[in-house]
């Protein structure tokens, strides 16, 4: 039983033409840098076998984050580390109800996608 | 289906409690990183080589493969509809999770640890 009068809902997917709001950038983003660090858990914990297995493996660890494409890879982890743990304290306050007011939401989130280009500017003071 | 199971309630708590682990792991780990400088084998490895320090990286790895677990299973679940593609792929998380693991377990028999 279709009501002809409905006009069918519009369906809009264009990636580049939807302005999501600020919440949404970081929720997804909290979704992105989960996936990113998940991805890395292999080499991470194969620089910390190494790391730890002899004095010659800590010092090849040590020289392979010199390599560019080393310290490229540690950025984007320095970024997906600060943003992920932001808006994962975020979700756990909104969980006990904090800043869960439109307002608040959308400041937690600034914050929240702030924090983590600030996590990104600290890893390049750092490592570059 | 258990009440638990059909809930979710045990994935979402999981979720929470491995995060604040973690968190607080993690503000410890930078910490000692930032000021202590732990930057020759022998004082990145005498660091790990203490009981509650063991311990508490441990705990840390069991909250991450905990954590890595429900969260990656969440994205797929979201994001691949087809049965068989998704099983394959949970299947294949849950085998990638149990070797991960078990190659940290062999980190920590090695001995230097």
């Amino acid at each position: 039983m279709k009501n002809k009068n409905i006009k069918p809902r519009p369906v809009y997917l264009n990636l580049l033409r939807i302005r999501q709001p600020v919440t949404a950038i970081a929720s997804i983003g909290h979704r992105i840098s989960g996936v990113l660090i998940f991805l890395s858990l292999p080499f991470v914990i194969w620089m910390f076998d190494q790391s730890l297995s002899s004095a010659a493996g800590y010092a090849y660890i040590g020289e392979l984050l010199q390599t560019p494409l080393m310290k490229l890879a540690s950025l984007l982890l320095a970024w997906a580390l600060t943003h992920h743990l932001l808006a994962g304290i975020r979700f756990l306050l909104l969980d006990i109800d904090v800043g869960i007011a439109l307002d608040k939401a959308r400041l937690g989130a600034w914050l929240v996608n702030g924090g983590g280009i600030v996590g990104l500017l600290l890893a390049m003071v750092i490592i570059l | 289906m258990s009440w638990r199971a059909a809930s979710g309630l045990h994935a979402w708590l999981a979720q929470r409690i491995s995060a604040i682990y973690m968190a607080v792991f993690l503000f410890y780990f930078l910490g000692v990183l930032a000021f202590c400088q732990p930057n020759t084998f022998q004082a990145w490895s005498d660091w790990f080589a203490s009981t509650p320090m063991q311990l508490a990286t441990a705990g840390f790895f069991i909250a991450l493969f905990w954590h890595a677990w429900v969260g990656v299973r969440d994205v797929l679940i979201d994001y691949i509809k087809p049965f068989a593609v998704r099983m394959g792929l949970l299947v294949s998380l849950a085998i990638t999770m149990i070797l991960l693991a078990l190659w940290v377990v062999k980190v920590f028999l090695a001995g230097a640890l």
